[in-house]
C-alpha cells in the first residue's frame, strides 16, 4: 500500500485556470466532454486533443502530473484498444498473420510465464511487465518455426477500420481523461465540493439538501488520511502478531483483509459518534439555514469561459451535421 | 422605573450567567442503576469549577446533559435563564461549548480556518466578518500561522488548541473541558492549561472535568462524583486533605500532598517546612 498517497491530484499554481470559478469550471469541462462526442472523424478529434495539450500547457499543468492522472485508466485503455482491433473488421488487412503452436513455442510460453512470475518481485511495474511477456509470447507464437507443427492456431489480421476505430476511441478517451485531470489538478478539493452543492441546489425539489450532502463530502475528505493512519496502525498490530499482509495467498489475504475491516469499522462507528456531539455542541442544527465562509464569485471572465466552451461545443455539433 | 431596572441588572448578574443543576437523574438505555444520581449544584459566572470523579463515575455524562447532547430523566437544569428542553438547546449553546478528550474527533473540515469556520457558519455570523473572528480567535491560542494548515498535519496539542480557539471563536462565555489534556504529552498539557487560565482571567467560566489531581488543585471549586452522586463540593484544599473522598473516588493525591500529611502524622512540626511543602502542593 502506498503510505504518502494525496487525497486528490490538487497542485498548487496561480495561472488562469485556477482563478476560473469551480463551477464555471467543473460546467464548462462537462460541455467540453460533450461535444468530445460529436467529432466523428480522427482528423478532428486530434484537433480536440490538440487544444486540450494547448490549455495544459498555457495553464502551466505540469504535463507529467496530467500524464499521470491517465495512469489508473491504463489499462482499460489497451484493453479497449486490444478488444476494437479484434473485433472490428471492415476495410482493407493492414497485417495477417498465421499464428501457430508447436512444441518450442510452447515451451518457451511457458519459460516466459515462469519468468514474470520470478521477475515480479523485483519490478514495481506489474502492468509493464505484463506486456512485455505477453508480447515475447505472441512472438514466440509467431515467430518460432514449427517444427513439429502442432496445429495452426488462427490468422491474426488487423483491418484498417479497426485499427482507426481503436486510435479514435483511445485519443478520445485520452482526452476525456486529460480534461477531468485539468479540473483535479487545477481546483482545490474543498472548492470542488462547494462548487457541487451549489450545481445540485436545483435537487431540492426532490427534497435532496445539497448542503448536506457537500457536508458529508467534507468530512469524507477530513478522516480519509486520520482513517488511513488508523488502518495502518491496526496492519502494524496485526503484523506484530504475525499477519503477514504482503506475501500470502488469495484466501489468506480475505481473512486479513476482515480482520483489518472489523476493528476499523468499530473505531469508525465511535469517531463518528464523538464527531455528531462534537458537531452538535457547535451548534449544528441539520437543515438550519446556515450562512457559508467561502463565497463563490462569479466573474466576467467566467462568463467569457462559459460562452467559449458552448462556442465549441456548437462547433462540434456542426461538424457533426454538416459531415 | 430605575429601581425596578437595578433589580433586572442584579438578576442578570445572579441568575442568567450561571448554570442551577437540580435533583438531575440520567440514565442509560441498557443500564440498571442511574449514571447521574439526584445531584444539585450550582455554577457562578467565571467561577472555575472542576469536576473529578473515578471512571464512570458520570462526569462525562454530566457534561453530555449540559451540552444537551443526552436528555434528563428528571430533575432541573437551568442555564442562562434558559430551561434545559430541546426548544431551548440552540440559545443554549451559543453560551456553552465543549474541548472534547480526542482532539481527533472534533474537525469537520481538513484546513483550520474552514473548521472554526463551521461553528460561526451555524450561527450565522456574515462571511464578510468571518475572517476576522477566525484571526482573533487563533491569535487567542497563538497559532496566527496555521489558518491555512490542514488538520491532519497537526501535532496533538496544537489540535487541541484549534478545537479551543474554535469554541472561542464562536464567543462562548462558558467552556467545557472533557478531560481535555489526558491524551496530550506533558509540553502540550501544560500549555493548554495555561491558555486555560488565561480564559478564566478574561471573564469565561470554565468546568473542567478531569481525574488529574494537580489540574484540579488550580481550580477555584471541586466537585466530586462518585458512582453518580457529588459526594464533595468544595474548594480544592478541602477535598485534597479528606483522605475518604479520595479513597472512595480513586483519585490518587499528588505525591507532595501525600509527603506533607505523612510529616504531619509523624509529628514534625517544623512550620516553615510545612508551609513550602503546602505551597509546593498547590502550585502542581
Amino acid at each position: 500500500m502506498n503510505k504518502n498517497f494525496v487525497i486528490g491530484q490538487y497542485v498548487k499554481g496561480d495561472s488562469y485556470i485556477y482563478k476560473i470559478d469551480p463551477r464555471v469550471k467543473i460546467i464548462s469541462i462537462l460541455i467540453l466532454m460533450v461535444s468530445v462526442f460529436f467529432l466523428k472523424s480522427i482528423v478532428a478529434i486530434l484537433l480536440f486533443m490538440a487544444f486540450v495539450i494547448l490549455i495544459l500547457l498555457t495553464a502551466r499543468i505540469s504535463v507529467i502530473k496530467a500524464i499521470k492522472g491517465i495512469r489508473p485508466l491504463l489499462l482499460l485503455m489497451i484493453f479497449i484498444f486490444f478488444i476494437q482491433i479484434l473485433i472490428n473488421m471492415n476495410g482493407p488487412i493492414v497485417l495477417d498473420k498465421e499464428m501457430t503452436l508447436s512444441l518450442l513455442s510452447i515451451g518457451i510460453a511457458v519459460l516466459l510465464v515462469l519468468a514474470y512470475f520470478m521477475l515480479l518481485r523485483y519490478i514495481k511495474t506489474k502492468i509493464i511487465l505484463l506486456f512485455i511477456i505477453l508480447f515475447l509470447i505472441y512472438l514466440s507464437f509467431r515467430f518460432v518455426p514449427g517444427i513439429p507443427n502442432i496445429i495452426k492456431l488462427f490468422n491474426f489480421r488487423v483491418y484498417k477500420d479497426g485499427l482507426m476505430t481503436s486510435l479514435y476511441v483511445l485519443i478520445r478517451l485520452v482526452s476525456i481523461v486529460l480534461l477531468s485531470t485539468i479540473l483535479t489538478i487545477s481546483t482545490t478539493p474543498s472548492d470542488l465540493t462547494l462548487a457541487f452543492e451549489w450545481i445540485f441546489r436545483p435537487l431540492k425539489i426532490f427534497k435532496i439538501n445539497s448542503e448536506e450532502i457537500a457536508l458529508i463530502f467534507t468530512i469524507a475528505l477530513r478522516y480519509i488520511p486520520t482513517i488511513r493512519d488508523e488502518a495502518f496502525k491496526i496492519m502494524d498490530a496485526q503484523a506484530s502478531r504475525g499477519v503477514d499482509f504482503k506475501e500470502s495467498i488469495f484466501f489468506k489475504k480475505i481473512k486479513q483483509i476482515v480482520s483489518l475491516l472489523v476493528p476499523m469499522f468499530v473505531i469508525s462507528f465511535e469517531r463518528s459518534d464523538e464527531l455528531a456531539d462534537a458537531m452538535l455542541s457547535r451548534n449544528f442544527v441539520p437543515g438550519r439555514p446556515k450562512t457559508h465562509y467561502h463565497q463563490l464569485m462569479f466573474r466576467f471572465s467566467d462568463l467569457l469561459v462559459v460562452i467559449f466552451s458552448l462556442l465549441i461545443l456548437g462547433g462540434s455539433i456542426c461538424i457533426y451535421i454538416l459531415l | 422605573m430605575r429601581a425596578a431596572y437595578a433589580a433586572l441588572i442584579i438578576y442578570d448578574i445572579i441568575i442568567i450567567m450561571s448554570i442551577i443543576v437540580k435533583d438531575l437523574v440520567f440514565k442509560y438505555e441498557d443500564s440498571r442503576t442511574n449514571a447521574i444520581d439526584g445531584i444539585s449544584f450550582t455554577i457562578n459566572d467565571n467561577e472555575w469549577v472542576s469536576i473529578i470523579g473515578h471512571n464512570g463515575s458520570g462526569k462525562s455524562t454530566l457534561a453530555k446533559i449540559l451540552m444537551g447532547i443526552l436528555e434528563k430523566k428528571s430533575g432541573d437544569v437551568n442555564m442562562f435563564s434558559y430551561d434545559l428542553t430541546e426548544d431551548n438547546m440552540y440559545d443554549i449553546r451559543r453560551h456553552i461549548g465543549i474541548v472534547h478528550q480526542n482532539p481527533d474527533n472534533q474537525f469537520v473540515s481538513t484546513i483550520v480556518k474552514d473548521d472554526i469556520a463551521f461553528g460561526l457558519e451555524n450561527l450565522c455570523i456574515e462571511s464578510n466578518k468571518m475572517d476576522s473572528i477566525i484571526d482573533d480567535a487563533l491569535a487567542k491560542v497563538s497559532m496566527t500561522n496555521f489558518k491555512e494548515r490542514d488538520v491532519s498535519s497537526l501535532s496533538g496539542g496544537e489540535r487541541q488548541k484549534i478545537a479551543i480557539s474554535s469554541i472561542l471563536a464562536m464567543n462562548l462565555d462558558t467552556i467545557i473541558f472533557d478531560e481535555s489534556t489526558s491524551m496530550l504529552d506533558p509540553y502540550s498539557r501544560d500549555e493548554i492549561i495555561s491558555l486555560i487560565k488565561e480564559l478564566k482571567r478574561d471573564g469565561k467560566t470554565i468546568i473542567m472535568i478531569t481525574h488529574d489531581m494537580a489540574e484540579a488543585l488550580m481550580s477555584d471549586r471541586c466537585i466530586v462524583l462518585s458512582k453518580g452522586k457529588i459526594i464533595k463540593d468544595d474548594i480544592p484544599e478541602k477535598v485534597l486533605t479528606d483522605t475518604s473522598v479520595l479513597t472512595l473516588s480513586n483519585l490518587e493525591s499528588p505525591r507532595v500532598l501525600y509527603l506533607f500529611n505523612k510529616l504531619k502524622e509523624e509529628g514534625y512540626d517544623n512550620k516553615e517546612v510545612l508551609d513550602a511543602l503546602w505551597q509546593l502542593t498547590l502550585k502542581m
